[in-house]
């Protein structure tokens, strides 16, 4: 059997909502997510491979708009011109039920649905016309399928078989818990597929070496959390054994810069020092457009200036400028008055008194409680499922938070 | 705690400072202001609990010398032992504790016998100054109780209610649960709720999008079936209206074509072939005549040609040279001009020239004299005129000389005349004078008598003085004429054989002798007689070239004009001039030959043409005959008609061909159709009832399909104009950010809430477990410092104010205003100590630092205060700062206490 050459992609959540103030950088992410669509059909066409694989979340169900779904079907239709054909497996973002938007898409034909969860066998054919292997897919059914699909992948004798599914793969028992078709790395083993094509888990990681089973990640980070360089994998197959090569695909990444540090930096120019200090770590090993976020945090002499929106959008803008990005946000919710905490911690004092509250409310589920009992936005809005877990969350540097307002401005 | 021992290093203003034996329950700090007192408490918090901050660069005691701030400190412990504490402020603090011989690295950390009091409340509150002791007022008592009371008495914490209004102000700007005003969160989720519902309106208008298009779809099906309904109607229209026409004009076009015939082979014959055969004949007769004509033309100018005679041939031959002679002529005729002149001119040169030699020579000037005269080197006459000059100026100097001696000889040869009058007089008047002193005896006169005597033989003496010199003078005189003599002969000698010398330059010429001196004139005279001699030489050379080439040019002259055929004579110019003529004639003879050369050539030519142009004619004359006797079989005339006809024939097919084509552009796509369906075997009949119903059905497709065009241009604009507006992704992408803006909001409020929340709960705390004891002891002082007058201090829990108790009395009264200014001070100074007992309760009991407490107290509160520092001093150390020296012999006097002077200032 000849070796059977694919491109597998997922989670490229075609029209989803960018979160980002911004909402020309939202429609710049928008764009971006398309043409790294397109630059995945650009691989399989100049790859030659022989089919494109997208194992879930193709698109957002009600979220697709009709221009976005026109484009969709002008790509497949590009692939069909060159006689490639697509196994696109539903997700819980696009699931295959007939109320969904998924099933009543009208694909062309070289795209095979997989939107059940029975599994379905399909053969993969060259250009002769010879089969090179066989795709296994399931599907979706609904946004919220709990069950064990992998479970109900059948057993393949045949080398040159490939799985496709959307499921969370639970890989050690530290993992949290998810309810997006959940299965481990066991359900994966044993079946007689060389390779499993996975979506679900944003981040591009294997899960498994024999048989191998990867996730690509998806085609473009969503949120600041998705940072990096997005894209597909080239996979190929030969009999029982695969291999997969990263290709990149996404043209605008999110990246991250974190500085905790700042206690020394009293003044702009130091802290612009560092934020490009920190930035030349970042930015230097792409050429790739790029939106960043600049998160500051801890205790820095400035923390009055950085308090005020003005001056973050100021330095935002100085950032954007000098590193090119696309858009840079600066988050210093987290910057503190530089106070020892230490000096006062057990002293006979109000504030000795609050430090050590603050340390027993970390360990007193009682004393946490009773101040979840309070008015609380979170809670009252309904967003809080463990009241007590959340408390625990407030008080993270509660202690600087207090001494700095407890603490005169000239006091030490 | 006491402090026994201090020594410093360097610290601020104090170096090299130290002072033992501190360990007295109370220690007086004597010193100027500025004298380091501050200094002192900041080193033993510094050795205490460390140096903060902690480095050398920001550290506010590091000596402006740049010295290392280091010292060390012994401390007697409650337990009775003695430590010592040593700290080094490096680039990085050091710190040591030693105890019992045992010493620990404690680094930059507190040491642990204070560590019970944290350094800021040590800092703020063990130090009391004359101006912290100053009772507040107004409401900045309020905050002072708030601390004192229900905080921690320290300056440097903000009182608790202050913090929590804060909080709960802040808290409320970022959300409410009574939903009332405008936090920030309510303006997020009434943005949120716009976005919302243009995201509604925005799956809306998706919603609408799609059924745009579906009805887009279906239009365009519908206008395909039209369409295709419509080609059919017109399909059979266009059968019935133009095809079928088309059709039968075609038909007409073809049997015209067979009539016609094939027309190529006639391809070259006329139009009117019968009226061209007569024009061919006529013209063959025309051109016989032309060549006729023609023959006699040539007769005439090949007798032209032959009219050029053999002079004229001659002239011609020699063009060139007459031509040269031309041009020569002017040149020519200046050089015999010239030589005329040359001519005219010599005589007076000769003249000329015998004239100046005349004043030269002797003799009367010949011809024979011009080369000895002309070879005469004026180089060498120049140097012996000049030599010739130097010798006579040297004879006439000689003269001169020898005049001169000869004068000089002749003016010594007489001697000088001998005084013999004088003498005699001058001894007679000797001998008068000695008579005259023998008679009067007079020694003057005998004495006048002896000079007169002396005087004359002085004159004797010299008179034979003069004599012998005049004689050597005139003897050397003599043999200088001697020797002039000698000298101007041998110069006249020399002068003499210049002058023969001169003379032979000269040669045989008869120069005059009077001409022979030195000087300039006669070279002068030779060089003037040269250069006429010169000249007239070179006139003599130009006349002899000038006859000689002017007879060359003449006899050349000649010999042309012999060639030439002219008669040789006569003035060479002129001669010149009947040349010119003869080749003018000669040009014109040669231009009319040439001429008549060119006529017989085109004469020539033309009969040539003639005689094809003939040719042509009479074949073409042949050829159409032959062809119109074979269409008309033997018959020019009726092959003529019968060309005609067919012709006609062929012209009318070509031109309904090219209506045809005109009315119809795609002629060959309707002949394929005719084609086609004359193969499908379609009929061409067509009943008008049938195109009739065909017409109207197309008719009411084409306006259907009108309207659905317009529908389907609508529908796109309406489609177009509804993807402009926002996608639901981006809106929910805002949505999402603002629904994070939100969470952001709730939990900033959240954790100020439960800061604040917090905060009340530690202020409860502190408050139950501290109050009591602090007002338990400021109480204690209270009494002790106003000797009994106010025994308890208590706090109004609904006011959250204190209040005084006086001694014996149940009731309190507010400790604030109308209670005396010095009663409030002592409450104050109560508090503070009370806090500070408080504080240290636990453990060591750290010493008080007091800064000119005392030093504004009248007596009698002097005296109280110093009763409250000694049961003060009977638990802690005391270090009472001052400058005064009355206070510290009072101290002294009334406690047990040290003193520690403090270096002097400057």
């Amino acid at each position: 059997m000849k070796p059977f050459r694919f491109v597998h992609i997922a989670d490229v959540h075609l029209d989803t909502p960018f979160l980002c103030r911004e909402n020309l950088v939202r429609k710049r992410l928008r764009e971006a997510l398309r043409q790294a669509f397109a630059r995945a059909v650009d691989l399989v066409l100049s790859e030659r491979a022989h089919a494109l694989l997208i194992a879930g979340d193709l698109f957002d169900n009600d979220l697709l708009s009709f221009t976005t779904e026109g484009f969709l079907l002008e790509q497949m239709a590009r692939l069909r011109e060159a006689g490639v054909p697509v196994f696109y497996a539903t997700g819980n973002h696009d699931p295959g039920r007939t109320n969904y938007r998924a099933a009543h898409i009208p694909w062309p034909d070289n795209v095979h649905l997989f939107r059940s969860t029975s599994p379905e066998t399909v053969p993969v054919r060259d250009a002769e016309g010879d089969i090179v292997g066989y795709v296994t897919g399931v599907g979706h059914v609904t946004a919220r399928q709990a069950e064990n699909l992998a479970q109900r992948f059948p057993s393949q004798q045949e080398p040159g078989h490939v799985a496709l599914l959307h499921a969370w793969v639970r890989e050690t028992s530290a993992d949290p818990p998810d309810r997006c078709a959940p299965c481990s790395v066991e359900d994966l083993r044993g079946k007689g597929y060389a390779y499993w094509a996975l979506g679900h888990i944003h981040s591009r990681h294997t899960v498994c070496i024999d048989p191998l089973a990867c996730y690509p990640g998806n085609l473009q980070g969503r949120t600041p959390r998705e940072i990096g360089v997005k894209g597909g994998l080239l996979v190929e197959v030969t009999g029982r054994s695969a291999q997969a090569t990263f290709y990149p695909l996404s043209t605008v990444r999110w990246e991250t810069a974190a500085l905790d540090d700042l206690k020394e930096v009293s003044s702009s120019a130091e802290l612009h020092r560092r934020v490009k200090e920190r930035l030349a770590r970042v930015t230097s090993d792409d050429t790739a457009e790029f939106l960043l976020r600049v998160v500051l945090r801890g205790p820095c002499p400035l923390h009055r200036e950085l308090g005020q929106e003005d001056n973050l959008e100021a330095l935002a803008t100085e950032i954007e400028a000098e590193v090119g990005a696309l858009y840079v946000e600066v988050d210093a919710d987290a910057i503190l008055r530089p106070v020892e905490v230490d000096d006062h911690r057990d002293s006979v004092s109000v504030l000795g008194t609050l430090l050590a509250l603050i340390d027993e409310a970390r360990s007193d589920d009682e004393l946490a409680r009773r101040l979840a009992e309070e008015e609380l936005a979170a809670v009252s809005e309904g967003e809080v499922a463990d009241p007590v877990k959340y408390i625990r969350s407030l008080l993270v540097d509660l202690e600087e938070e207090a001494v700095a307002r407890m603490v005169a401005d000239d006091g030490s | 705690m006491r402090i026994v021992g201090l020594r410093i290093e360097a610290f601020g203003a104090l170096k090299a400072w130290a002072a033992e034996d501190l360990g007295a329950p109370v220690v007086v700090v004597r010193g100027d202001n500025e004298s380091g007192k501050t200094s002192l408490f900041r080193f033993l918090s510094a050795l205490l609990y460390g140096f903060h901050p902690a480095n050398q660069e920001d550290y506010p005691y590091v000596p402006w010398d740049g010295g290392i701030v280091s010292g060390e400190g012994r401390f007697l412990l409650a337990d009775g032992e003695e430590v010592t504490v040593a700290r080094r402020l490096l680039r990085q603090p050091r710190g040591e504790l030693t105890r019992r011989d045992r010493t620990e690295d404690i680094r930059n950390r507190p040491v642990p016998f204070a560590a019970h009091v944290p350094r800021p409340l040590f800092e703020d509150l063990y130090t009391i100054t004359l101006a912290g002791l100053s009772f507040p007022s107004g409401r900045v008592w309020d905050e002072l109780q708030d601390r004192l009371l229900g905080g921690t008495g320290v300056s440097f914490l903000r009182p608790t209610r202050l913090v929590v209004e804060e909080l709960e102000r802040e808290a409320s700007r970022l959300w409410r649960p009574d939903r009332r005003g405008k936090p920030e969160d309510k303006q997020l989720r009434e943005l949120f709720s716009a976005l919302r519902e243009s995201a509604a309106e925005a799956a809306r208008r998706d919603a609408q999008i799609r059924a745009k298009v579906h009805e887009l779809e279906e239009k365009r099906e519908r206008l395909e079936q039209l369409k295709e309904q419509r080609v059919k109607g017109e399909a059979l229209l266009h059968r019935a209206n133009v095809l079928n026409p088309v059709r039968k004009r075609l038909q007409r076009i073809r049997e015209l074509e067979e009539t016609a015939g094939d027309l190529q082979p006639f391809a070259d014959v006329p139009e009117d072939p019968l009226r061209i055969l007569r024009e061919l004949e006529d013209r063959e007769a025309s051109l016989q005549g032309q060549l006729a004509e023609l023959h006699e033309r040539r007769e005439r100018w090949a007798k032209a040609l032959s009219d050029l005679g053999a002079q004229y041939v001659h002239v011609l031959e020699r063009e060139s040279d007459i031509a040269g002679w031309l041009r020569q002529a002017e040149h020519l005729a200046r050089e015999m001009s010239r030589l005329e002149t040359i001519k005219a001119g010599l005589p007076a040169k000769r003249e000329a020239l015998a004239e100046a030699a005349a004043d030269l020579l002797t003799e009367p000037w010949r011809e024979d004299m011009e080369d000895p005269l002309a070879r005469v080197p004026r180089a060498e006459l120049r140097s012996r005129l000049r030599e010739l000059a130097e010798l006579e100026e040297r004879l006439a100097e000689a003269e001169a000389e020898r005049r001169a001696a000869e004068n000089r000889a002749e003016g010594l040869s007489q001697l000088p005349r001998p005084p013999w009058a004088e003498v005699t007089f001058l001894a007679a008047l000797t001998a008068l004078l000695v008579a005259f002193s023998l008679w009067s005896d007079s020694t003057p006169y005998l004495a006048f008598a002896g000079a007169v005597g002396a005087y004359a033989l002085y004159r004797v003496w010299n008179w034979q003085r003069a004599k012998a010199e005049q004689r050597a003078r005139r003897q050397e005189a003599e043999s200088r004429l001697v020797e002039a003599r000698r000298k101007e002969e041998a110069v006249r000698a020399r002068l003499a054989g210049s002058r023969r010398a001169l003379q032979d330059l000269f040669g045989d010429l008869p120069v005059a002798p009077s001409r022979l001196v030195g000087g300039e004139s006669l070279l002068l005279d030779v060089q003037a007689i040269q250069a006429k001699l010169e000249d007239l030489r070179q006139l003599r050379q130009e006349e002899e070239s000038l006859s000689q080439s002017l007879a060359e040019a003449r006899e050349e002259l000649y010999k042309l004009a012999a060639d030439c055929g002219l008669e040789v004579e006569g003035d060479p110019l002129a001669l010149i001039t009947r040349l010119e003529r003869a080749l003018e004639e000669a040009r014109e003879k040669k231009e009319s030959a040439r001429r008549a050369e060119d006529k017989l050539a085109d004469l020539e030519e033309e009969g040539e043409r003639l005689q094809r142009e003939l040719r042509e004619v009479q074949a073409k004359a042949s050829e159409l005959r032959e062809v119109l006797a074979e269409l008309g079989d033997d018959d020019v005339n009726l092959g003529a008609s019968r060309l005609k006809e067919r012709r006609m024939a062929a012209e009318m097919a070509e031109k309904m061909h090219a209506d045809l084509m005109v009315e119809f552009p795609d002629l060959e796509e309707i002949r394929a159709q005719i084609r086609e369906m004359e193969e499908t075997g379609q009929g061409w009949v067509f009943d008008d009832e049938e195109v009739d119903r065909v017409r109207v059905q197309v008719t009411e497709a084409q306006d259907e399909i009108a309207n659905l065009r317009e529908d389907i241009a609508r529908l796109e604009k309406d489609i177009e104009q509804l993807k402009d507006g926002p996608t639901l992704d981006l809106l929910r992408g805002e949505m999402k950010a603002l629904e994070a803006r939100r969470r952001r909001v709730w939990s900033l409020h959240d954790r100020l809430t439960v800061l604040r929340v917090l905060l009340l709960e530690a202020d409860r705390r502190f408050r139950e477990e501290h109050q009591p004891d602090v007002l338990r002891r400021a109480g204690r002082y209270l009494e002790v410092i106003t000797d009994g007058r106010y025994d308890r201090l208590v706090l109004d829990e609904e006011e959250g104010t204190l209040r005084l108790r006086r001694s014996g009395f149940s009731f309190t009264v507010p400790a604030d205003e109308p209670v005396s200014r010095g009663t409030l001070d002592q409450v104050y100074l109560a508090l503070r100590l009370a806090l500070v007992g408080h504080l240290d309760s636990a453990g060591e009991r750290l010493p008080l630092f007091l800064d000119e407490v005392l030093v504004n107290w009248d007596a009698s509160r002097r005296d109280r205060g110093l009763k409250l520092l000694d049961e003060v001093s009977r638990e802690r150390q005391v270090f009472l700062f001052t400058c005064h020296r009355w206070l510290v012999e009072e101290l002294c006097s009334r406690l047990d206490a040290a003193v520690v002077d403090m270096p002097e200032v400057g």
